[in-house]
């Protein structure tokens, strides 16, 4: 299952809460397909230290795509970045403005770079922005998304939606209205609604705020066009979204009300991987009768947590995809090789471990 | 009031759970807030302990109905427009929230509150949030709120945080700069807690020998656990070390399937029994 998704994409969006091992998981299934032989390119929404650092990037994850040196016989190519809102946004703007010194005026409102790292919702909207650049970007034929915690992450998928419904709420017509400056600024500040507003946070930041909405002015058209784009990329058949959890029930409940959130978006999961699952052993009575009683009762603890996990997974909610189980890793992934192994494991049909 | 923090995936909410069983069983009145609905809390802790859910939004059209903004709160917040004002106040949803909780606590129906806060990151800018805001906004119902949430937050006779980590590296280095961002906000340490902690120290009592004569695929097994062991050992060291105090560890049990009883086991393992 896994395998044909890494194969035939041209999206896969990795889900999960914090400490699952979603980021290393983005990773190693780009690694895959790159052994497949084809060029990929990971984004990471949640920057980890550790991704720069397992692809031996120097230096960490960039802003922009840097190749990821790999093993001779891999085919593919590796590419790795993560996604800074700050300079996303300042890209964006530069490629939608509409007249000379537009995108100039839209940077240098002071509320623009706070925007980027503080609004709710922007970083996420920035994600959307930068998977659709890379998606229409030739090098590359893969995109990995790594997502933020699950809770953010539905915030990923509803951005496009979001700024629709923005740009269309009589709010935002409101704001940016027609007429001279003064007019504009005088009619807003005399609506009900954002004299309310103004009475939260000051008078004076609502004049700001429409000055930096009039900033955008005639981007709106190519700002729609996007997201209504990635809207629809988000439900096609060329994109695969994977949920990532560790089998327990508290993880696997978690996945699940993130999974219901997808479907009612319309949007449906392809593979949910069961993270750092437990070996299993089987020792035959006489092999384990001789063993010394230390390690017996070691081994009791771990066959008792892996028939549990078998049992909570057996037991998901059944709108959850089929299980991939990947079993839990010796050590910290810290390189490439250790990526290369968790990829094998993810893909090669000796260690897939299909759930009935 | 207790603040649980941790990196995702560290076992907070269990921890959350462990410490509202163990202060329900001494007989206090316990309240335990998830913020944005975690719902496992029901399930995990004992009845008789109340659980309440907070989300930012709705803590914020709670807010504005409080400043008596009326029907306007649910228009304001709905429109989207609060959040572009939002912008320009860094940290008014993080404040609006912990205002809900400092009125839990200051409401006076509970003994001890107990928060099972976001992961790592995104607690940290939430405790700093409110200085954040105090040096931004000169004045109004904002500044008062801001004041009101950093009094209780740095009253350490009243507040204090619990930090959760697992012995593995990355949690501990998380959970050592965690330490120093909550000196930092001058947030009083109340706690630290190792979580999942397994039961392989009975593997080091292996001789030599008997290491061995194992099977090949249970000595790569135990051999693996007990580098493992070795390895969180030195982690829980480190953690010890840079809090300058004692840590509870809370042993992992074989299971997949945490419920109430076993964190009910797990905190009677670390309290000890209830005193009748």
């Amino acid at each position: 299952m896994i395998t044909d998704l890494i194969s035939e994409r041209s999206v896969i969006v990795c889900c999960g809460s914090g400490g699952v091992g979603k980021t290393t998981m983005a990773a190693s299934i780009g690694l895959a397909a790159a052994t497949l032989g084809r060029k990929v390119v990971v984004i990471t929404v949640d920057p980890a230290r550790r991704l720069g650092d397992a692809l031996g990037l120097e230096g960490g994850l960039g802003t922009d795509p840097a190749r990821v040196v790999l093993p001779d016989d891999v085919s593919g190519e590796l590419w790795a970045m993560m996604l800074d809102p700050a300079t996303e946004l300042e890209r964006v703007i530069r490629t939608t403005a509409v007249r000379p010194g537009q995108a100039d005026e839209a940077l240098a409102n002071p509320f623009t770079q706070s925007i980027a790292t503080s609004l709710g919702g922007t970083q996420e909207y920035m994600a959307t922005e930068a998977v659709y650049r890379l998606t229409s970007d030739e090098a590359f034929d893969l995109v990995v998304v790594d997502t933020p915690p699950s809770d953010k992450a539905m915030a990923v998928v509803e951005a496009p939606d979001v700024l629709v419904k923005f740009l269309d709420h009589q709010v935002f017509k409101l704001l940016m209205g027609t007429g001279g400056r003064a007019a504009r600024l005088l009619s807003a500040a005399t609506q009900p609604l954002l004299r309310a507003v103004g009475r939260v946070i000051g008078s004076n930041v609502l004049n700001d705020v429409v000055e930096f909405l009039r900033a955008f002015t005639g981007m709106e058209t190519s700002f729609r066009e996007r997201a209504i784009t990635v809207q629809k990329m988000w439900r096609s058949d060329s994109t695969a979204f994977v949920l990532v959890a560790t089998p327990t029930t508290e993880s696997l409940n978690e996945i699940s009300r993130f999974n219901d959130e997808l479907i009612s978006a319309g949007i449906s999961s392809t593979a949910l991987i069961a993270n750092g699952a437990t070996t299993e052993v089987s020792i035959d009575a006489e092999t384990s009768g001789h063993l010394p009683a230390s390690a017996s009762e070691w081994l009791r603890w771990q066959s008792d947590l892996a028939e549990s996990e078998r049992t909570v997974l057996a037991a998901r909610n059944a709108d959850l995809p089929e299980v991939t189980m990947v079993g839990r890793l010796h050590e910290d992934v810290h390189d490439v090789d250790g990526l290369l192994q968790l990829a094998d494991e993810l893909v090669s049909t000796s260690f897939r471990k299909k759930l009935q | 009031m207790l603040l649980v923090l941790g990196k995702g995936g560290v076992g907070r909410t269990t921890t959350t759970a462990l410490l509202a069983h163990g202060a329900h069983a001494a007989g206090l009145k316990v309240l335990v807030v998830a913020i944005d609905g975690k719902s496992s809390l029901h399930r995990l802790c004992p009845d008789g302990v109340d659980v309440r859910s907070v989300s930012a939004g709705s803590a914020l059209e709670d807010y504005l109905l409080d400043q008596g903004f009326g029907n306007f709160a649910r228009r304001l917040a709905q429109s989207g427009v609060i959040e572009v004002v939002g912008a320009a106040a860094p940290g008014i949803h993080d404040l609006v929230v912990l205002g809900k909780v400092k009125q839990f606590a200051n409401a006076g129906q509970h003994d001890v509150v107990i928060l099972d806060a976001p992961a790592t990151g995104h607690a940290t800018s939430m405790l700093s949030s409110v200085s954040g805001l105090l040096d931004i906004v000169e004045g109004g119902p904002i500044r008062e709120q801001a004041l009101d949430v950093q009094r209780l937050l740095m009253d350490a006779g009243r507040c204090g945080a619990v930090v959760v980590t697992k012995a593995e590296t990355t949690p501990v280095n998380e959970s050592i700069e965690l330490i120093s961002a909550i000196h930092s906000v001058d947030v009083a340490l109340a706690g630290a807690i190792v979580n999942a902690v397994e039961p392989d120290e009975v593997l080091t009592n292996l001789s030599e020998k008997e290491r061995s004569r194992l099977p090949a695929e249970v000595a790569e097994l135990i051999d693996a656990a007990i580098a493992r062991h070795q390895q969180s050992r030195h982690n829980i060291g480190r953690f010890v070390d840079a809090l300058g105090n004692g840590v509870m560890e809370v042993e992992r049990l074989a299971t997949a399937d945490l419920n109430r009883d076993l964190v009910a086991a797990l905190a009677t393992a670390a309290y000890g029994e209830p005193v009748s």
